[in-house]
């Protein structure tokens, strides 16, 4: 069979496994959902287990372990780990000081979100009205996440803690020796070591990027706009009425307008990225070949004359293109004084031509980071391919077709997938260049060259549609995730990263 | 300079595929043990997990008489020598000297001292200030050398070290790594997959396969007595040569009659006494193995011998000493493809024959090696299993070889002809049969004593030398085994009995004298659990036992413990069974019970009836582990 | 001999036609710079909307306004200030997580890198929002410090490049180093910093970066405080609105070039580790 499919021409091939793949699509679908309960199975073990090691800690343990349930850290403190022990207790004392003087406070209200935001009352002092702020919903919203998580927190500690304790006891029982303060601290430095190094850069990113983003899907879900801005104004819980707007779905004459502009922007947004990368790639790999090639001199020079552009910043080349090409800029002015056109070319006002223009200008930017990484690549390609291509009779097209070209598709698989994701979330290039417009009276607080992201910049920071913003978000993250996916599936050697230690 | 002990190790990993399976090896101190093997068979895992840098699943590995399964590298005293030399790039080669010795804090010119002293052993000392990329391979090989020798390890682990140098290079660091064990006099520890690498440096190889080890033996008994076809085909070159044929015997001479070939020779029937009587039938194909040297075509050595071939020469390959004849059994073959007719033959003289002849040749039958077709285990083994004799029974009497012998009440079975079947360990120096001893030979600690039966030859294994020239031995008649026509009519009694249990720990309180007053103390005592009934367990073995499994897993996995019948006694708070019949061996009675529906054996001084209670001996048994199949003790 | 020739002449001709291109493309590529230099040293006032391309006036008076009248030193200044602290903490941090992700083995290091990717999808700007609020409430808002939190608190992300470095240096240096004594800790400063110099100076150079030509977020975070302005948002500031834009276009030149120069010189400097940087860490996979 094998030695049948050898034999094909590549489009029969082609033809043989576009059939076999809908031949299969059945029983891969089949495996795919068989092999769900067995994951769930295994999900449903792991999440018992805890139970189950709990049980059996509460079940077997001696009076210092059981203890040690409501007194984190007790059983420790007995057999001598001080360090440990100490640190489970501390925080658990830090936490139930949290939960009483804060934590609890906002959790109470997340419900609501709030009940009165402000009042006028009458200050005696000064003799005047003023406002007195009592509830706001986002510091509610937010702080409340942050409790939750936190607690969440503590119920691993807390877990963390019983199993400690247990083990510590079996050890004891065991007769084996309990490491004690000294061979933690070593061990933080040694086996351990992952949590010394890790804890502060999660850290930073659960705070800074975690929650935030918990928070923003939260937003999603509540109609925090302008009409609703803390600390004058509560807002409150809404479902997914900003979903259904955004779908066009939404009763008032915005959720047309809404779906058609996110419709438009994300069609645009996947465009952009295709071709922003693939023109960048292919063209960055044409200049490298050029520079590489044999006998062409002064490759250091070429190359460097590329480089520099890069270290010039993005933001001064794309506002100076930006300032170059507006419709009374000096490449228009000198187009005309020139006589070369008589009305100036609209390279950034008209929609068409600025979607044009800004991939363009993207090319200029990105061929000489391109050329860069295709330069390392090309000199790797082993020359003995070449050399056997040419015996065997292949000339430069075919060389580039048979050898380069799937040899460099091959390697740089990784940076493509990054490169696109990188372009469907690029918000320098399109708000430098164009700030999103042409804009446009059929969409929403959006222009002609808007993408995802630089539309969510807008509803943001100048439209403070909070959350519409959100779900836009959400949808975007999800845009990518879908292209990750796929992509990433596609590329085998993103998977073996064993193999390459 | 420490002994090591590896029990039962085992590497699992986490998707159940087994990289070692039960790895057990006691190495003396100062040895030279390679272990040997194609790639993947476990022998780096093996190495890596003496040294630290991968966990052992199971088992016990102990360093001097420390138990080292849970110690990090850097405490266990070793040093070892990576296949790329791993050499800190960024280091000078006394630097990299140096490194250890800085990270345990020596005095300055102590490390000096050691790292002068180790550039010298191995001829650096000029290299010490360059960088390792400036230098070649073998220099390279020399300074991972020296990194190992300079804070003098107990043991030296050394994983393919000469496999990134040319062939010359290799040759010469051959020799200088064994020139270093002997002046160092420390444990090394040796991984390699080049057999010709293992035989000249190994005073012991371990020959492993797909995890299993499959022979540890002296580089001359594995070249001389490979336990399976394995071993004899890696070890040696040329590859020794395989065939498949069947043996039958023909009063006392043996035909080998060769497969897919005329060829057909005879051997001598003392040769093969040692095979199972049914190899020998005619019938059943085994693989017989001969290497290239043991086949010569000198004309004096064929005209003498009966074990001649005839063999299509195909290609000659001449090594200026020697010259390597190619060629095939199967005078119609091409003698290319790799058939199982195919031959090659060492020969030192000067023949003259030339591609296309058909000569002859003869095999040195002492030399064949014969291999099972399905298990690939030599059925010659040094120490056979059995000793084959017939017999005939009547009116209560076992007669055999002229020997005749009453056979005790448990044994019960008509008046006959059978075949008879002793084990090599059933006898005793006693009274029952007299032999006249023709030789007593050491194999691997076990000696063997080889003694003539009225001109019939027997084997028993014995415990000491034997220098008397008649000896009267016992047969130990449990373990005798009857066939008839190929079936068994008598079964030896079961040697290990198979209880299910659990290791279980409990919370005691004991009373102890302190200071001349009694305190009550609390102590956990562990003990195992079958079938209802705890036993207490020593303190040695509760360690093991928690050692080999973990303490997590200790006290939940699934036990099988192997007692002997003589590991098992009455006493009132054992395992309760019922007698279900005394067997009666004459000198020595066993009862047969049932435990939980599980036939159990023991020793009885008297007859027993309806329910008894056994005690099992826990010092004296062995434990698996049922789950992952991981022997413990 | 004759084919020969021939041979010869056609690989002269695409020798030519080579260079044609490539000078054309340097062309293209210089141009904008020089154009961004010569308006620079404008001297009159002449907006955006002149038609010609070399200064009637050479002068130095854009320099002189931008750094007389102007906030442009102060934005220099924050900028350079959040970009050595970032640097400094970036590189920290890029540096530990790569080398625990690449070296250590612990049980959440798949789902913690899986984590990562799946974080790495979300629009960045999407939490902005509430790391607005965050900052507001500890009153770090129109903040440098702000900034910084910012830009070094979410580095753990950017360990992809460094940690394919990290995973080319053969491991068993690290089990070499363990057996002579090491801890994990020691391996890491005495074993892979020593010889991760090349990454270390790339992560250096792009964090050194980010922050000069960063906008999305500092523009939001300094949202109405000139003064804390970075270069980008204030340079930014100068061409929002149409007549704004005529009378600063000449000193935007001026102040790209300023910003430009020691950032190039840098770059110039370290290029090759740049170079081995963006080859190395992308095609691994």
């Amino acid at each position: 069979m094998d030695l049948e499919y050898l034999k094909k021409s590549p489009l029969e091939k082609f033809y043989f496994n576009f059939k076999n793949f809908f031949k299969r699509l059945p029983s891969s679908f089949a495996a795919f959902f068989k092999a769900i309960p067995k994951k769930l199975m295994k999900i449903w073990l792991a999440f018992t287990g805890i139970f189950v090691n709990i049980g059996t800690a509460a079940k077997k343990g001696d009076w210092k372990t059981r203890t040690s349930f409501a007194v984190m850290g007790f059983g420790f403190i007995c057999r001598k780990q001080y360090l440990r022990g100490i640190l489970y207790l501390a925080f658990e004392l830090l936490f139930v000081l949290y939960m009483v003087f804060f934590g609890w406070k906002y959790l109470v209200k997340m419900g609501s979100l709030g009940e009165i935001a402000c009042l006028e009352e009458w200050d005696d002092a000064l003799g005047v009205f003023t406002y007195k702020f009592y509830d706001n919903s986002l510091l509610i919203l937010l702080y409340s996440l942050l409790t939750i998580f936190i607690m969440v927190a503590f119920v691993y500690v807390w877990y963390q803690n019983v199993k400690g304790n247990f083990l510590s006891q079996q050890f004891e029982e065991a007769h084996i020796r309990l490491a004690t303060s000294k061979d933690d601290i070593r061990s933080y430095a040694d086996q351990n070591y992952h949590k010394t190094l890790l804890s502060i850069p999660i850290l930073g990113l659960v705070v800074f990027t975690v929650l935030p983003l918990f928070f923003m899907v939260f937003i999603a879900f509540t109609n925090y706009d302008k009409a609703h801005m803390p600390p004058h104004e509560l807002f409150s819980w809404t479902g997914a009425d900003n979903f259904v707007t955004v779908l066009g779905g939404g009763v008032s004459a915005n959720s047309k307008i809404f779906a058609y502009t996110f419709g438009e922007v994300l069609l645009w947004t996947i465009v952009w990225a295709f071709f922003a990368t693939f023109t960048n790639y292919i063209l960055g790999m044409v200049v490298a070949i050029l520079i590489n090639k044999k006998g062409v001199r002064f490759k250091k020079l070429w190359r460097t004359i590329l480089v520099m552009t890069i270290a010039i910043p993005q933001f001064v080349s794309l506002m100076f293109m930006s300032q170059l090409l507006a419709d009374q800029g000096l490449i228009n002015n000198l187009l005309l004084k020139w006589g070369v056109i008589d009305k100036a070319i609209p390279f950034l006002t008209d929609g068409t031509a600025a979607r044009i223009t800004v991939i363009f200008v993207n090319i200029w930017i990105g061929i000489p980071y391109s050329m860069l990484i295709c330069t390392g690549i090309l000199m790797n390609i082993p020359q003995d391919l070449y050399e056997s291509a040419r015996m065997d009779g292949a000339g430069p097209v075919t060389a580039y077709m048979k050898i380069t070209l799937p040899y460099m598709l091959h390697v740089t698989m990784p940076y493509l997938i990054t490169q696109f994701i990188g372009n469907l979330n690029n918000f320098n290039v399109i708000f430098l260049l164009t700030g999103g417009n042409p804009s446009s009276l059929d969409m929403q607080f959006a222009g002609k060259t808007d993408l995802l992201i630089t539309w969510l910049y807008k509803l943001t920071v100048s439209e403070s549609q909070y959350g519409i913003a959100s779900v836009i978000g959400i949808f975007t993250f999800a845009v990518v995730a879908v292209f990750s996916l796929i992509l990433y599936n596609r590329s085998k050697s993103v998977k073996n990263e064993e193999e390459f230690m | 300079m420490a002994n090591l002990s590896l029990k039962h190790i085992y590497k699992v990993y986490p998707n159940g595929t087994k990289a070692v399976n039960d790895f057990n090896m006691e190495i003396a101190d100062k040895e030279f043990i390679v272990f040997v093997g194609p790639s993947g068979c476990g022998k780096s895992t093996t190495l890596r997990m003496i040294a630290g840098l991968e966990d052992i699943s199971a088992g016990e590995l102990k360093i001097g008489d420390v138990i080292v399964n849970d110690m990090e590298p850097k405490d266990r005293d070793i040093a070892m020598v990576f296949q790329n030399y791993a050499l800190y790039p960024h280091m000078t080669v006394y630097e990299n000297l140096a490194f250890s010795l800085r990270l345990r804090k020596l005095p300055k010119d102590e490390i000096h001292n050691l790292v002068v002293q180790a550039a010298e052993t191995l001829g650096i000392t000029e290299y010490l200030s360059k960088k390792p990329k400036e230098m070649s391979g073998g220099q390279r090989q020399r300074v991972a050398l020296g990194r190992a020798i300079v804070r003098e390890p107990k043991v030296m682990l050394l994983d393919e070290p000469l496999s990134n140098l040319d062939a010359k290079l290799r040759t010469q660091m051959r020799a200088e790594i064994s020139k270093l064990h002997s002046r160092l006099n420390t444990t090394f520890i040796y991984v390699t997959h080049d057999q010709v690498e293992a035989m000249t440096m190994g005073t012991r190889i371990v020959v492993m396969k797909d995890g299993f080890v499959k022979q540890i033996d002296t580089p001359k008994n594995l070249y001389k007595y490979p336990a399976n076809k394995f071993v004899a085909g890696f070890i040696g070159t040329p590859q020794m040569n395989f065939f498949e044929g069947t043996l039958r015997k023909d009063g006392n001479d043996v035909h080998i009659k060769f497969a897919n070939s005329d060829a057909e020779i005879t051997v001598p029937c003392s040769k093969l006494d040692k095979v199972r009587p049914d190899y020998l039938n005619g019938e059943t194909t085994v693989y017989m193995g001969i290497r290239a040297e043991n086949i010569s075509i000198d004309r004096v050595e064929v005209g003498r011998s009966k074990a001649v071939v005839k063999v299509r020469v195909s290609h000659i390959e001449e090594l200026g000493s020697e010259t390597l004849l190619y060629g095939d059994l199967n005078t119609d073959g091409d003698g290319i493809s790799d058939s199982l007719t195919k031959v090659i033959i060492k020969d030192v003289g000067n023949g003259d024959y030339k591609a296309g002849d058909i000569i002859e040749a003869a095999l040195d039958t002492d030399r064949i090696h014969l291999f099972d077709r399905q298990t690939e285990d030599c059925i010659l083994p040094r120490i056979p299993e059995y000793n084959y004799l017939d017999c005939t029974v009547s009116g209560g009497t076992l007669n055999f070889s002229g020997e005749s012998i009453a056979l005790p009440p448990a044994i019960k079975c008509a008046d006959g002809e059978y075949e008879l079947l002793i084990p090599v360990d059933a006898f005793k120096v006693g009274k029952d049969i007299s032999v006249n001893v023709e030789n007593c030979e050491d194999i691997c600690g076990i000696k063997l004593l080889s003694a003539k039966l009225n001109g019939k030859m027997l084997y028993a294994v014995v415990p000491g030398d034997v220098t008397e020239k008649s000896l009267k031995l016992d047969v130990d008649l449990k373990k005798i085994t009857l066939l008839k026509d190929g079936k068994k009519v008598v079964e030896p009694m079961p040697a290990v009995n198979c209880l299910d249990g659990i290791f279980v720990k409990k919370k005691t309180k004991k009373q102890a004298e302190e200071n001349g007053k009694f305190k009550t103390l609390k102590a956990t005592e562990f003990s195992l659990e079958t079938e209802g009934r705890q036993f207490v367990v020593s303190d040695t073995l509760a360690q093991k036992l928690i050692a080999a499994l973990g303490v997590k897993k200790a006290f939940t996995s699934p036990l099988k413990i192997e007692c002997g019948a003589h590991s098992l006694t009455f006493g009132e708070d054992g395992i309760s069974a019922r007698a279900e019949g005394m067997l009666d061996y004459g000198k020595e009675k066993f009862l047969k019970c049932n435990v939980g529906g599980k036939y159990v054996y023991l020793l009885a001084d008297r007859d027993y009836e309806g329910e008894v209670r056994i005690v099992p001996d826990l010092d004296k048994v062995g434990i698996v582990e049922t789950e992952r199949n991981i022997r413990i003790i | 001999m004759k084919k020969y020739r021939s041979k010869k002449g056609a690989e002269k001709l695409s020798l030519a036609l080579i260079y044609t291109v490539l000078t054309i493309i340097s062309v293209i590529w210089l141009l904008p710079f020089l154009m961004l230099i010569i308006l620079s040293f404008r001297g009159e006032q002449a907006g955006m909307s002149a038609d010609y391309l070399f200064p009637r006036q050479w002068s130095f008076d854009n320099y002189i306004k931008l750094f007389t009248e102007t906030k442009f030193l102060n934005w220099y200044g924050n900028t350079m200030l959040v970009s050595v602290v970032v640097t400094v903490v970036q590189t920290i941090i890029v540096l530990v997580t790569s080398y625990a992700l690449s070296r250590l083995r612990f049980k959440m290091r798949k789902p913690l890198m899986n984590v990562m990717l799946i974080l790495g999808m979300f629009p960045g700007f999407l939490s902005m929002t509430a790391v607005y609020f965050v900052l507001k409430e500890i009153n770090l808002t129109q903040n440098l410090f702000g900034l910084i939190l910012v830009y070094s608190a979410s580095s753990a992300m950017q360990y992809y490049i460094c940690k394919g470095f990290f995973d080319t240096i053969p491991k068993s240096l690290d089990e070499a180093a363990r057996i002579d004594g090491a801890s994990r800790h020691t391996v890491f400063f005495k074993i892979i910093l020593p010889l991760a110099k090349p990454i270390i100076i790339y992560t250096i150079l792009t964090a050194f970066i980010a922050p000069w030509g960063e906008y999305m977020f500092s523009s939001f975070i300094m949202l109405g405080n000139p003064d804390k302005f970075t270069v980008a948002v204030g340079m930014k500031s100068w061409l929002d609105n149409s007549t704004m834009a005529s009378e600063y276009f000449t000193i935007f030149c001026a102040a790209a070039v300023v910003v430009s120069i020691p950032i190039t010189a840098l770059f110039i400097w370290l290029q090759r580790y740049y170079v081995e940087g963006v080859t190395g860490g992308s095609v691994k996979g």
